[in-house]
């Protein structure tokens, strides 16, 4: 524990002054001389071919600069991968979802702008729009894209070990259907860019991005600029959870209007047209069979994904073999077999979203052990211990795990949760009228990749530079989007060079000057940059080490940089200021500078999006939930008052940053579960403002929310940290669901949990009972 | 983004409000707290060319006894109006009711007057100006169907103020003013069960006065709200109940329902109901179930009309119960 002087302390986060003061700087708070606004005119239908765009009146409404459409950009179209880009900067020849961005305006304040999208005429031509996935699937259904048939934008089949062996070996098969919706990642921050393009051709642009390289290569091959010429700087980000990675047609149109002005044009959506339009998490079916032994271990699961996919592919891969990674962790499944389609339909497209396609799946396999678990009269805890995986194992499917505390996040959850003494099985309670209000508790577990390993640039680099007074700036391409990463990696260098947190500067994002990398997501950030910090503060130091011993007279392996000082071990009187040791590092001999550099990457394949073999990670998180229900049986309404989140962590590199992560974690996880989710009638939102779409509020979170970290140290991150920020919001709302059977003794399966859905299913119990009595002996 | 223009008065005395309206009528919108309002205009679906905002009419916000009634000036916030020990003191139900809407912020803006007239919501209503061009217009915005009844003839927009049940329960009445007089109605008839004109505001009239009748004495009131969050929430249904001690057995029970129809509505307990002794299980169950079939909700905003039924019956027996308890 006291092995550091700064890590694994609880430090405030060294963005939360300015956030909570209000002075924080967020894209829509910048402004340039001469700039205009930007405004973006949305197709009202789901689907219809655009026969002609009209853009005379507005390009002579008085204050109107610049109007752009889809031809402006040639034939530009983005993506995940050469063979996924369907996605425009303004739609081309048809539009694919409602809200789909059709032309922009830029104009000298916003009404003259929204008053100019008034003046575009567009004629369409309707066609028949598909909002469900299995309709999209069927034969003679409309079709999205010419080059996509059957609207199939992501296929994925694969089998370990010998699933239907397993399937004859097994005592007990159960197979079940699930649907998680339609949740939008409700961050704070409508999405927003400043753009300013200056001739011949260098773009800078002030955008709100959770991985900014994205969009830097984007915009480099969207408007053919070097890379060197794309400056994209990052201003303070009010929230992303997998919404703000890629480059989308705000940025592109903001560009594209400040090329064609020549000057600096801002476009921030609204709320609304974040909610309406913007990105989402993936819909999914889940039809899950499981086999298992009379004691309730694990032999197969079998597994069929239809992933509703929106009009465009996005990450989509990613999700779809993210969903297959994790049919395989927390628990040991022998064998596996999985087929998923990902299916374009006329909705706005589906991406990663805290959790990316995991959550989803792990809804349906936790849930679908309790219900097991039930079916045998097994205890809930008992079965999760038993299937438990282990440090050493290694899937069917070849992802290795070298670091796990899953044994130690059950007991620790279960005590925590004073589960002894809550917990009693339903087939006891269910002989017992239920009161008004009902309890449950329930358990579940998670695991999660500690950086998504890609293929392409995949590895993070750290620059630190050590100013003569002792202090550090540190460069890093690794955004801030909320998370706590500037404080975690800034207590890195504070460490290495025996210096405190506020000594160390994290500037933010900026591609001319930060090094490039691949981004917050697959909560990789602690880990892997983590990792370049390390090295690059480590070579910092090493730099000033020589002239360290030599002005203390000490061997450099004698030599201690702690608490701003440097020591001599053994020697109490040789001391140093660092402050006094930077200074005369950089004045000696002629003067030099120090600036530390570290890269590192994964040293595991890049994740398989066709056969999902191999790693997913260089490590896996993984953890245990619990959860508190309290059920109105006439209403319906659940409510979670306490909630326990362990999670092996590998290390807590700040224990205050974790609890933020767990309780975040929580919040989305409720949210999921019981109050989000997108109300649509043909492709159009109903609920696209934060009144009705519902995320939420402080009194609907549990008033009592224990995080607990277990610390497994693993081998491969920076001081052995995993991820602690998206795993934990994997397994809540199985375990609040599974709390729901728990208490009044339905199975929910299909989110959201409405206070409506839960009544009726009281009321269908007894039909449900037998239907889930359906599991052949 | 701005709103579009629009000319702002700001009367000293209800006479010059009154007068601007006559002027001005339907270009008119009048605002207090303006949380209603505003957000409609900035959604563009109320489009005023002028505001009478009543802020700086004299005393229009005075929380004060008169005789052994209470007068609430329309301009009193709901957090003055919840905060008032002569309305936490006579009518508890008022406080709650106060309390219940929106957040404090809302509650710190947001007027008793304002919050009766409440504007009747709908998901087809209340959107931005993009949203509402994907599909022909519906009643309240100048259109000719109703989404939330196909082929209906009407326009079924949910009323959803929480104070309005409880005024309602209390036997409140309001007092109406124009430039021809003023008048002063029972709060039932107010209100008109039509989202496009949800009360019997005549034009030129504005709402002056809330009158909350008798000392409050020897009553017993509670609103209970059902909504989605512990916050910010509009009710999915809201349930006032009131009993009078020792009066007759037709005003001895009052109950009152909101965000089932376009406006809230009395549940009338039948004539052979007992008075004269306390509410037994039987009576409440019985009223909970005369409540339920009473209401005809239609709305699918939210919940289905069923449940929102549902709603009705254990929103009412939790009332009575907790009146019966208390």
């Amino acid at each position: 524990m006291s092995e550091y002087a700064v890590l694994g302390k609880r430090l405030p986060r060294v963005d939360g002054p300015v956030k909570a003061a209000g002075t924080a700087r967020f894209t829509d708070d910048l402004s340039l001389p001469g700039m205009l606004y930007g405004k973006i005119l949305r197709s009202p239908h789901a689907h219809a071919r655009i026969v002609r765009i009209d853009t005379t009146r507005a390009e002579n409404h008085p204050g109107v600069r610049a109007v752009i459409v889809g031809e402006d950009f040639g034939d530009y179209r983005y993506g995940l991968r050469a063979d996924t880009r369907d996605e425009y900067p303004l739609a081309r020849g048809k539009v694919r979802y409602l809200g789909e961005e059709v032309a922009a305006v830029a104009a000298v304040d916003e009404e003259t702008a929204l008053e100019a999208l008034n003046l575009i005429q567009v004629e369409y031509e309707v066609l028949s729009a598909v909002t469900d996935p299995e309709e999209a699937l069927r034969e003679g259904a409309p079709q999205l894209h010419d080059d996509k048939p059957g609207n199939i934008s992501v296929h994925m089949k694969t089998s370990f070990g010998d699933v239907d062996d397993a399937f004859r070996q097994a005592d007990y098969i159960r197979e079940d259907r699930f649907y998680s919706q339609s949740v939008l990642h409700g961050f704070l921050e409508p999405n927003a860019a400043l753009a300013l393009w200056e001739a011949p051709n260098r773009i800078t642009i002030w955008a709100s991005k959770q991985s900014p390289y994205f969009l830097y290569r984007n915009l480099s091959n969207c408007f053919n600029v070097p890379l060197s010429n794309v400056r994209l700087i990052q201003p303070y980000i009010g929230g992303g959870f997998g919404g703000k990675n890629g480059g989308y047609p705000v940025d592109f149109c903001a560009v594209m209007l400040s090329k064609k002005t020549g000057r600096p044009v801002k476009i921030v959506l609204t709320m609304e047209e974040v909610l309406s339009s913007h990105r989402r998490r993936h819909p999914m079916i889940v039809r899950l069979k499981t086999g298992v032994k009379k004691d309730g271990t694990i032999l197969a699961h079998d597994c069929r994904i239809i992933a509703d996919g929106g009009a465009g592919t996005g990450v989509g891969p990613s999700t779809i073999a993210n969903a297959f990674y994790f049919l395989n962790l927390p628990y040991v499944v022998p064998n596996v077999r999985y087929e998923a389609f990902r299916v374009y339909t006329n909705r706005p497209i589906s991406v990663a979203q805290r959790g990316n396609g995991i959550q989803q799946i792990r809804y349906a396999a936790d849930v679908q052990l309790e219900m097991i678990a039930h079916d045998l009269g097994l205890d809930p805890v008992q079965i999760r211990q038993k299937n438990a995986v282990y440090t050493g194992y290694r899937t069917a499917s070849g992802m290795n795990i070298h670091s796990c505390g899953l044994q130690e996040t059950i007991t620790e959850a279960v005590k925590a949760a004073e589960w002894e003494t809550h917990y009693r099985p339903w087939q006891e309670k269910e002989k017992e009228p239920l009161g008004r209000i009902a309890t449950g508790v329930g358990i579940a577990c998670n695991s999660f990749q500690s950086g998504a390993r890609l293929t392409g640039h995949n590895c993070c680099t750290a620059v630190i530079k050590v100013h003569e007074d002792g202090t550090a700036s540190l460069l890093t391409g690794s955004t801030d989007s909320g998370q706590g990463s500037e404080t975690v990696l800034a207590m890195i260098v504070a460490e290495v060079l025996g210096t405190r947190l506020e000594d160390v500067f994290v500037p933010q994002t900026d591609s001319t000057v930060t090094p490039v990398d691949p981004g917050s997501f697959g909560s990789r950030v602690s880990s892997t940059a983590g990792n370049a910090v390390l090295i690059a503060a480590q070579d910092a130091r090493s730099q000033l080490l020589p002239v360290a011993a030599e002005l203390l007279k000490a061997a450099p392996e004698d030599i201690e940089f702690r608490d701003r000082k440097v020591l001599v071990r053994g020697a109490p009187d040789r001391v140093l200021r660092f402050r006094d040791l930077t200074r005369q590092t950089v004045a000696w001999g002629s003067g030099t500078s120090i600036i530390g550099q570290g890269s590192w990457g994964q040293t595991v394949p890049p994740m398989n999006f066709e056969t999902g073999e191999g790693d997913a990670s260089g490590a896996y998180s993984f953890g245990t939930q619990a959860a508190w229900v309290e059920v109105d049986t006439q209403t319906g309404k659940v409510t979670v008052p306490r909630m326990v989140v362990a999670h092996d962590l590998g290390f807590a590199l700040n224990p205050l940053a974790v609890e933020g992560q767990h309780e975040g974690s929580i919040a989305g996880g409720v949210g999921h579960t019981i109050y989000e989710h997108c109300v649509e009638e043909n492709g159009q939102n109903l609920t696209p403002n934060l009144t009705a779409y519902g995320l939420p509020t402080v009194y609907d979170l549990p008033e009592e929310m224990v995080s607990l970290s277990i610390e497994t140290i693993d081998p491969v991150g920076a001081f052995g940290a995993k991820e602690s920020g998206e795993g934990t919001q994997v397994s809540t709302i199985p375990a609040i669901v599974n709390a729901i059977h728990n208490a009044i003794g339905v199975w929910i399966t299909d989110l959201p949990v409405t206070p409506e859905k839960v009544l009726k299913a009281l009321r269908d119990r007894k039909a449900q009972d037998r239907a889930t009595e359906g599991g052949q002996p | 983004m701005r709103l579009k223009k629009f000319e702002h008065f700001e009367p000293r005395t209800l006479s010059e409000a009154c007068q601007l309206l006559n002027e001005h009528g339907s270009k008119a919108s009048v605002i207090a707290g303006g949380t209603d309002l505003v957000v409609r205009m900035k959604y563009g679906v109320t489009t005023p060319e002028c505001l009478i905002n009543l802020k700086k009419v004299d005393g229009l916000s005075a929380i004060s006894s008169v005789g052994e009634n209470l007068h609430l000036g329309a301009l009193a916030t709901l957090t003055q109006v919840r905060c008032s020990e002569l309305v936490q003191e006579r009518y508890p139900i008022l406080a709650e009711a106060a309390l219940a809407v929106g957040a404090a912020q809302l509650q710190n803006m947001g007027t008793i007057g304002g919050n009766i007239c409440l504007e009747p919501r709908c998901w087809y209503f209340q959107q931005g100006n993009s949203w509402r061009q994907a599909r022909p217009n519906c009643f309240k915005n100048g259109g000719a169907v109703c989404y939330m009844a196909k082929g209906s003839k009407r326009c079924y927009a949910l009323y959803c103020g929480d104070t309005a049940a409880a005024l309602l329960a209390l036997g409140a009445k309001v007092r109406l003013v124009s430039l021809g007089g003023e008048r002063t109605v029972p709060v039932e008839e107010f209100f008109v069960d039509d989202g496009m004109r949800h009360t019997n505001l005549r034009p030129g009239e504005l709402l002056a006065e809330v009158i909350l009748p008798g000392p409050g004495t020897g009553q017993r009131g509670t609103y209970l709200k059902y909504r989605k969050r512990g916050a910010l929430d509009f009710p999915i249904v809201g349930v006032a109940a009131v009993i009078n001690k020792g009066a007759t057995a037709a005003s001895r029970l009052r109950i009152a329902v909101t965000g089932v129809g376009s406006s809230p509505s009395l549940v009338v307990p039948p004539a052979d109901f007992p008075a004269g002794t306390g509410l037994t299980h039987e009576m409440i169950d019985r009223m909970a179930e005369i409540a339920r079939k009473q209401v005809k909700p239609v709305s699918h905003m939210e919940v289905s009309p069923g449940y929102r039924k549902e709603l009705v019956g254990v929103l009412v027996r939790d009332a009575l119960e907790k009146l019966a308890g208390a």
